[in-house]
């Protein structure tokens, strides 16, 4: 058995370690790295993160970031209309978008 | 922690208030870091420089006063030195601190790099190097455009100078081939507004407003086919498909505007913003289920 953790967040791959043992809540496999002991057993990120009394780590908090990056700004108003007439967006200067 | 303690890296991008070049992951990592560090130094000098400067000013008043009662008729000549004196040590105080507060770095900008690099450290392909192209100077004179007339409405008059800041460049490859792009720019708008005053005497109050636009570019090793659009805000985000040399990248774009009550702005978008607009770039490729 394989560690089946997604690592990363942008380019998503999986550990493939290998599995020290199982996932209580979901039932994935984990490497030892990917485990967390809580007052459930054994737990990967994602349920280590979404159930209290686990203990939090880099994995964990990457897990909770990724559904609030993707809608991060979905229906929320950072701004309001007076703003956005402020903004002017037509005085950008045009730069190129390529070049580094 | 002391200025000496800085590595020659940080040492050398803290003196030229600039980070260029290609770095490798962790090693950009530790810059980040030291620089952190290292500004809290840099305010920490500038608040002590602030509070000599205003001390010697204290001194000199007293002092110049003291001189006066003591030695006015008999010298003119001495109490000539004394002010002299006096004015060479406030104006060296001064100098200092003025010095100072010319170096420092702006802290918030560095945290977003530090704390976006932080998140997707796994992401990045190890063999590849960023590059790297960031301005910590902020919105020097040299940035700043022609004086615009605004309508004077209650006013005398109302002028506008706008500081135009393409601070940040930011390129590195990921694990699965993607080459992403995070690019800043910040507009600084300096409104001076020109009101009288009840006992007629004209006052300049000064207000700031800083426009930042956030773009993420995704550019994928091959020709792919985009899934479904991301969740975009309507109002203050962009999403497009562009070609680039006969491929396609997906660009994200997002402003932030910022107003402070008073002063400068310090703001900036955080690394959690830079990388909810990487995240949702790099999620319109078809990938893996997860
Ligand atoms: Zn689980
Ligand atoms: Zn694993």
């Amino acid at each position: 058995m394989r560690c089946s953790w997604q690592t990363g967040l942008l380019a998503p791959q999986p550990c493939e370690m290998p599995a020290a043992g199982a996932c209580g809540m979901c039932g994935r496999a984990v490497c030892m790295a990917h485990s967390v002991a809580g007052p459930n057993g054994t737990a990967c990120p994602r349920c280590a993160s979404a159930n209290p009394g686990y203990e939090q780590n880099e994995e964990t908090e990457l897990e909770s970031a990724r559904s609030k990056y993707y809608t991060q700004y979905g229906g929320e108003r950072y701004f309001t209309d007076r703003d956005r007439e402020s903004v002017e967006r037509e005085r950008w200067e045009p730069y190129d978008e390529f070049e580094t | 922690m002391k200025p000496t303690d800085l590595s020659p890296a940080a040492r050398a991008a803290a003196d030229r208030q600039a980070i260029r070049g290609s770095w490798d992951g962790p090693a950009l990592e530790r810059l980040l870091q030291e620089l952190l560090a290292y500004d809290v130094v840099l305010d920490a000098r500038v608040a002590f420089r602030l509070k000599v400067m205003i001390g010697t000013i204290v001194a000199a008043v007293v002092g110049f006063i003291a001189a006066v009662v003591m030695i006015a008729e008999e010298d003119g000549l001495l109490l000539l030195a004394v002010a002299a004196l006096e004015a060479l040590l406030v104006g060296a105080t001064v100098w200092r601190w003025l010095q100072a507060s010319k170096m420092a770095l702006p802290e918030r900008a560095l945290l977003m790099l530090q704390q976006m690099f932080l998140q997707i450290r796994q992401d990045l392909d190890p063999a590849e190097q960023i590059r790297v192209n960031v301005d910590l100077t902020g919105p020097t004179k040299a940035k700043r455009g022609q004086k615009q007339k605004l309508p004077a409405g209650a006013f005398l008059a109302r002028e506008q100078y706008v500081f135009t800041d393409p601070w940040c460049s930011v390129r590195f490859q990921l694990r699965d081939g993607c080459r992403l792009t995070l690019r800043q720019v910040d507009q600084v708008m300096e409104v001076r507004r020109t009101k009288r005053s009840l006992r007629g005497k004209t006052k300049v109050k000064v207000r700031y407003k800083k426009l930042c636009r956030l773009t993420a570019t995704l550019l994928p090793p091959a020709p792919v086919r985009w899934k479904a659009r991301p969740q975009v805000d309507a109002e203050w985000e962009r999403l497009r498909v562009a070609n680039k040399k006969g491929q396609e990248v997906a660009v994200l774009e997002r402003w932030f505007l910022y107003k402070p009550h008073e002063g400068r702005p310090k703001e900036n978008p955080t690394g959690a913003d830079a990388v909810g607009l990487m995240y949702r770039l790099c999620a319109m490729r078809e990938v893996a289920a997860r």
